[in-house]
């Protein structure tokens, strides 16, 4: 029993003292310079870059009712803008995120918050969004995937044509 | 003691501390890993949403499984449940929604669903039963076909553009009469 409590004491308990936060910060690095790249890989792997497609059956729980487009994007040649057409649906939305697959903030739009032009709706993707209409605000995530979901749609949904918009055209 | 004893010993600990670290880091990932696998319809077992009940440690875990790419307009609800011990019935109301809809997911495949369009409630009232099974029970007025490979899963209930953020009317779920998750409005 002695020697227990003197090896807890006097040996483990001081390199615990020293693997704890060697630990935190190890999770800490791991967070923000492994996860991202690993995700973005996982991401690249299952998407092509600038060009819509439905996701494999694998992947990103989806669901029967609903129709998926999905890409990845990049920010860093410039703006991505994406022009379709309104879909034959009651319901259909798109949504940028990042490499942590957060949902980032002024990155989603939908049916009623998409503005349409005789039948047709043009998107940005872009770091300056700054509230725009009909734009995805990609300040927080200047790479990362785009998805494009229709709900109950009756007929075919129209693939979304893809640019890139060169930075000062 | 003497200081060169003493340093000495110091980078002992230090160096078998850092080596140490990764250990502790893999033993934690292990542990909150079988603690999440183990609290499949054990422990309080409860619909939970995603963005609602982000601060629970297994919906932080379901962020990176089941909740990848939610949409802001659209509330995700899941119920951890086994698909391999029975099929499981659904009892709610309809939801004051644009739309909505059910499925299941053991893992992050794309699977049937079914949704307010195609749900058929009892007549004169707003109730539906639902049945997730492998094979349509003759009793079943709406129903998901279960993969005959889906063991542990989540049912999950999506509600697009809801009339009202909350409370959402939630259904029970139960399996041969045992009531699993009791139907609530929250």
């Amino acid at each position: 029993m002695t020697g227990v409590l003197d090896f807890v004491l006097h040996w483990l308990l001081p390199r615990l003292a020293v693997a704890m936060p060697v630990a935190v910060g190890l999770y800490y690095v791991v967070y923000k310079y492994v996860i991202p790249p690993v995700v973005w890989g996982e991401y690249r792997k299952q998407m092509k870059q600038h060009v819509l497609q439905p996701p494999d059956t694998d992947h990103g729980a989806g669901s029967s009712d609903l129709v998926y487009l999905s890409m990845t994007y990049d920010t860093a040649q410039g703006d991505i803008e994406i022009t379709g057409e309104v879909p034959p649906a009651p319901y259909w939305q798109m949504g940028i995120y990042d490499e942590y697959v957060r949902a980032e903030p002024g990155g989603h739009l939908n049916h009623r918050t998409t503005v349409v032009q005789d039948g047709k709706w043009k998107v940005r993707i872009t770091p300056n969004a700054h509230g725009a209409p009909n734009t995805l605000d990609a300040d927080m995530a200047p790479r990362g995937i785009f998805i494009y979901r229709v709900a109950l749609p009756e007929g075919d949904v129209p693939t979304p044509t893809v640019t890139v918009v060169p930075r000062g055209s | 003691m003497d200081l060169g004893r003493l340093l000495g010993e110091a980078l002992a600990i230090s160096w078998q501390g850092t080596l140490m670290a990764p250990v502790l880091l893999g033993l934690f990932a292990a542990g909150v890993w079988l603690w999440y696998q183990s609290r499949w319809e054990t422990k309080n077992p409860n619909w939970q949403e995603a963005i609602r009940d982000w601060w629970s440690p297994r919906m932080q875990i379901e962020r990176w499984i089941r909740f990848r790419w939610i949409h802001p307009d659209t509330l995700y609800w899941i119920a951890h449940v086994r698909f391999d011990q029975g099929p499981l019935v659904l009892e709610g109301q309809t939801t004051d929604a644009l739309y909505w809809s059910f499925t299941y997911y053991a893992s992050t495949e794309v699977n049937d669903s079914i949704s307010s369009r195609n749900i058929v409630v009892e007549p004169g009232t707003d109730r539906f039963r639902i049945h997730f099974a492998q094979e349509r029970p003759a009793e079943a007025t709406n129903f998901v076909k279960v993969r005959p490979d889906a063991k542990k899963g989540v049912i999950y209930f999506r509600i697009y553009e809801p009339a009202h953020l909350y409370p959402s009317r939630l259904p029970r779920v139960s399996r041969g009469g045992r009531v699993l998750i009791e139907r609530v409005d929250t």
